[in-house]
């Protein structure tokens, strides 16, 4: 089965790195984090996601100019900080078959 | 009712770490439910009970309004930008987490639990640069009325959020009744009874039961017995 490929874009990278670590703790996701929007950009150019959570400091609208570039339809979700506990919950909800 | 949401407090998620008891009225950690996720702006709703001397250590937050209710106890809180405070029964903490922010929180008694409320609010801008502040309220000063314990305005009553939101709280005797005036058009209300039992728009609630309403301009209250009472006013549309 497929892990869930999530990529967190934000600019505190201690808190992202925390996010990274609460991601790869899960068994059924893998993630990645980008600092900037050009490293989101690289990221989406050589890697498939199902997922972008949205850290602070990122830019959304960047982030859905990326998307559309390179024609990916991901759900895009804001995320409140690697300690949050909405994590489970931002995910479920943004991969559920109504929400995509 | 269409424009209401009933929550009994036996029906919401539960997590117990041995140090740490919580309920959860909305989906948190381990517990999810898509039809409990949020009310509006209102996000995390959870009851904790800490045991003495433990505590939740260094975590990050960011980009949330973070409002705890100490209801028995001390908390110990230590932050990212250098406060260190205890907070107990009877005060009402706000951290904006903003760009992001660090914090532990801790039961100070080595002996005694504490139980406090954990509140979390959806804010209506993003990255605001990180703020804390603490109050004490009055609310026992004066029991059958509502007290206004936050606002979105730095220079009302109470602690300020960033958000169109509006909390009060109340102790009520048996047999009293007041009346809930909405703040802002679109605002939902939900109302979360700390003790005792109230009638709240015709719906009885018991100790710990959530009910939330919309398209209303009022609500009428009434205590059921001696009870305390936390209203919530908050935006019902909120991008998530």
């Amino acid at each position: 089965m497929n892990k869930i490929r999530i990529l967190a874009v934000g600019t505190n990278e201690k808190i992202m790195q925390t996010i990274l670590r609460l991601i790869n703790q899960n068994p059924l996701w893998e993630g990645d984090i980008a600092l900037s929007s050009a490293s989101a950009k690289n990221r989406l150019q050589g890697a498939r996601y199902d997922l972008i959570l949205l850290g602070s400091g990122s830019d959304e609208s960047e982030i859905r100019l990326i998307l559309d570039l390179y024609k990916l339809h991901i759900p895009v979700v804001l995320h409140y900080g690697g300690g949050s506990g909405l994590l489970i919950a931002e995910v479920n909800q943004a991969l559920r078959p109504s929400s995509t | 009712m269409n424009n209401s949401v009933l929550h009994r407090a036996n029906t919401r998620g539960s997590a117990d770490h041995g140090w740490l008891k919580s309920f959860h009225t909305f989906s948190f950690a381990g517990y999810y439910n898509p039809e409990r996720v949020h009310f509006g702006a209102l996000r995390v709703l959870n009851d904790d009970t800490v045991d003495g001397g433990r505590g939740f250590g260094d975590h990050p937050h960011d980009n949330m309004e973070i409002v705890s209710i100490p209801l028995e106890g001390e908390l110990q809180h230590k932050d990212s930008m250098g406060n260190i405070a205890v907070i107990k029964a009877g005060e009402i903490q706000v951290m904006s987490a903003g760009t992001g922010i660090y914090h532990a929180e801790y039961n100070k008694n080595p002996n005694e639990p504490v139980k406090f409320l954990q509140i979390w609010v959806f804010p209506n801008k993003r990255d605001v640069t990180p703020r804390y502040d603490q109050i004490k309220l009055n609310i026992d000063d004066k029991p059958n009325v509502l007290h206004q314990v936050l606002s979105p305005n730095p220079n009302d009553e109470g602690v300020w959020v960033h958000q169109d939101a509006w909390f009060h709280m109340g102790h009520f005797t048996k047999g009293t009744s007041t009346t809930y005036n909405l703040k802002k058009e679109g605002n939902g209300i939900y109302f979360f009874v700390l003790r005792g039992s109230f009638k709240v728009d015709g719906q009885d609630l018991d100790t710990r039961d959530g009910y939330g309403v919309w398209d209303v301009q009022e609500v009428k209250l009434e205590a059921g017995s001696d009870a305390e009472l936390l209203i919530m006013e908050v935006p019902m549309e909120v991008r998530i």
